[in-house]
């Protein structure tokens, strides 16, 4: 991997911003026309934006967790750890940021603050994210000394394993859709968290990229085993939603998955080096994963609802994401990736990629 | 409530009424009738199912729900306060009976290609772009002694509304009335009858 000049570095904070700013006109446009601007409906109240979400937040949390691990098993140099902890943060405020800009009536966010209603797992992943971002700027700057520091990075790694596993619940918890609700949904969440922080970590540091692999591998097993469990040996609900994704409205997405987020991602890391690419298709693939899941999750009900065949199901619905959805998406990434050029320079002091 | 699907012709006069009471925005239904088809032809019928917000006993949109805008009144009724919520519809992932709406924000009206007439204006003011919205039981209407307008609507009085443990009401009960989707624990307060 090449280093980056301070020129280039420059250019990318500048992008990255204007970036930035299209996700915010994006949203000034959304808060004035309600969502009527995005693709979605009654049934379909989760798209592109929240499938993101999920997709950062596991990249975020999963790069944290393995930066805490690797306090004890040693497999990061302290630069790489603090460059991994500041790509953290970015990440998990760039999820933050997506998961407010899907809101209907942001300005009520502070409701959610003080309602305490652990009763909702929304509530839970607000405070640990929160938590999570507070424990990682702590770390990022106890990491900078260089010295190891195992309490800080284990609690980083239990905060970042939770936030990961509230995820999985919150969609879990919705018992009437089955798809969301299988015990595969926690176990799914898990391996994409450790398939989006590996990436990022093979992209910081090169000689990790084996562990990137297994991850690429573990995540198309168990999303295999998700899709031909629920075809194979699943209820005729479970059978019904799973043909949506493999031969239904939301195909696309499950392709885009396996043929862009494993299969290239396994190409460009073993074949070439090259391992930035290489993340981003599997943080890509990662998306479309969460974008499948929730897509069919939703339309479960509406079929139970009004009694009909997966047949009916398929030609009622399809999801494509609107213009502003994709500004938004790209525009919390912008920050993310400015975020984490600004932490780069300024507590790292340093341009964002090094020499491996 | 007790709907009869014996009695029930699926005219959707409950859907027209509700609609009417609240004034919502087109596409947002709080009372509806599903229409299915059973059955091949020619031995295919038409299968109705008037739907409403279940005002569960365990209501899993208020578990859910983030900042305690939907709750249960003492009386049973869920209701939504649309100044505390923020639009996150978690509620309507969790609700099993697609009983929840969201506003999407569209103020077309019902003839977009004229103005919206004085009652729609003076009725969507009411409904809050951006948060999710149910039917509300009529509670204020209950609470000046009528009923909710879709029972009062319904010209085959295949919605039955009362107190629960009523005589009358429990005798209807007893013909094998159900709850829809039992699986999910929520103790709807609306029942079903049989066809
Ligand atoms: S039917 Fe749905 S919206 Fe109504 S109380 Fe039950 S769970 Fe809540
Ligand atoms: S959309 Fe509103 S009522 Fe529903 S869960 Fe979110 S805050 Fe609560």
């Amino acid at each position: 991997m090449s280093n980056i000049t301070d020129k280039q570095s420059r250019v990318a904070l500048v992008v990255s911003l204007a970036l930035g700013l299209v996700g915010l006109a994006a949203w000034l446009y959304q808060l004035s026309q309600g969502l009527q601007v995005t693709g979605l409906n009654n049934t379909l109240i989760w798209g592109l934006t929240i499938a993101v979400f999920f997709a950062i937040i596991a990249g975020g949390a999963g790069l944290l967790a393995l930066c805490g691990l690797s306090e004890f098993l040693g497999f990061m140099t302290s630069e790489q750890r603090s460059r991994g902890i500041a790509f953290a943060i970015a990440a998990m405020i760039a999820g933050g940021i997506l998961v407010i800009w899907d809101l209907g009536h942001p300005s009520q966010f502070f409701y959610l603050m003080t309602s305490f209603n652990f009763t909702s797992f929304s509530v839970l992943d607000f405070w640990f994210l929160s938590a999570c971002i507070v424990v990682a700027v702590v770390y990022l700057i106890a990491a900078s000394s260089g010295k190891p520091h195992r309490i800080i990075g284990a609690v980083a790694l239990l905060l970042s394993v939770g936030i990961i596993v509230v995820e999985g619940i919150l969609l879990a918890n919705n018992s009437s859709h089955h798809l969301w609700a299988s015990s595969m949904n926690v176990i799914s969440f898990l391996s994409g968290a450790f398939l989006g922080g590996s990436a990022l970590l093979a992209a910081i540091a090169p000689s990790r990229k084996r562990l990137f692999v297994v991850a690429l591998i573990i995540s198309a097993l168990v999303t295999l085993a998700e899709v031909g469990t629920a075809l194979v040996a699943g209820t005729d609900t479970a059978r019904h939603t799973m043909q949506l994704v493999v031969a239904g409205p939301f195909a696309a997405y499950f392709y885009f998955q396996i043929i862009v987020g494993i299969i290239v991602s396994l190409v460009l890391a073993l074949r070439t080096n090259r391992l930035g690419l290489a993340a981003l298709t599997a943080i890509l693939g990662l998306a479309a994963e969460k974008l499948w899941l929730l897509l069919a999750g939703e339309t479960e009900i509406w079929g139970q609802a009004h009694h009909i065949g997966p047949l009916q199901v398929v030609q009622q619905f399809s999801y494509w994401p609107s213009l502003v959805e994709i500004g938004l998406t790209v525009g919390a990434i912008g920050i993310g990736v400015f975020l984490f050029l600004l932490l780069s320079r300024v507590v790292l002091r340093r341009p964002a990629v090094v020499v491996e | 409530m007790i709907i009869d699907l014996k009695r029930c012709i699926g005219c959707n006069a409950c859907t027209v009424t509700c609609k009417q009471a609240h004034g919502t925005a087109p596409g947002t239904f709080w009372c509806q009738v599903r229409a299915s088809e059973e059955g091949t032809y020619p031995y295919a019928t038409k299968k109705v199912l008037p739907t409403l917000c279940m005002h569960c006993e365990n209501p899993t949109c208020v578990h859910v729900c983030p900042t305690g805008a939907s709750y249960k009144r003492e009386d049973g009724i869920v209701l939504v306060d649309s100044e505390r919520c923020i639009g996150c519809r978690y509620c309507m992932a969790a609700c099993p009976y697609e009983a929840r709406t969201f506003d999407f924000g569209d103020r077309s009206g019902y003839f977009p290609e004229q103005e919206q007439t004085s009652y729609e204006a003076m009725m969507l003011e009411q409904h809050v772009k951006g948060t999710v919205s149910k039917c509300t039981f009529c509670h204020d209407k209950l609470e000046a002694g009528g009923m909710p307008a879709c029972a009062q609507a319904c010209p085959t009085h295949a919605r039955v509304f009362g107190d629960l443990d009523s005589e009358e009401l429990q005798a209807l009960l007893k013909r094998g009335a159900y709850q829809a989707r039992p699986d999910m624990r929520t103790n709807p307060s609306v029942y079903y009858l049989p066809k």
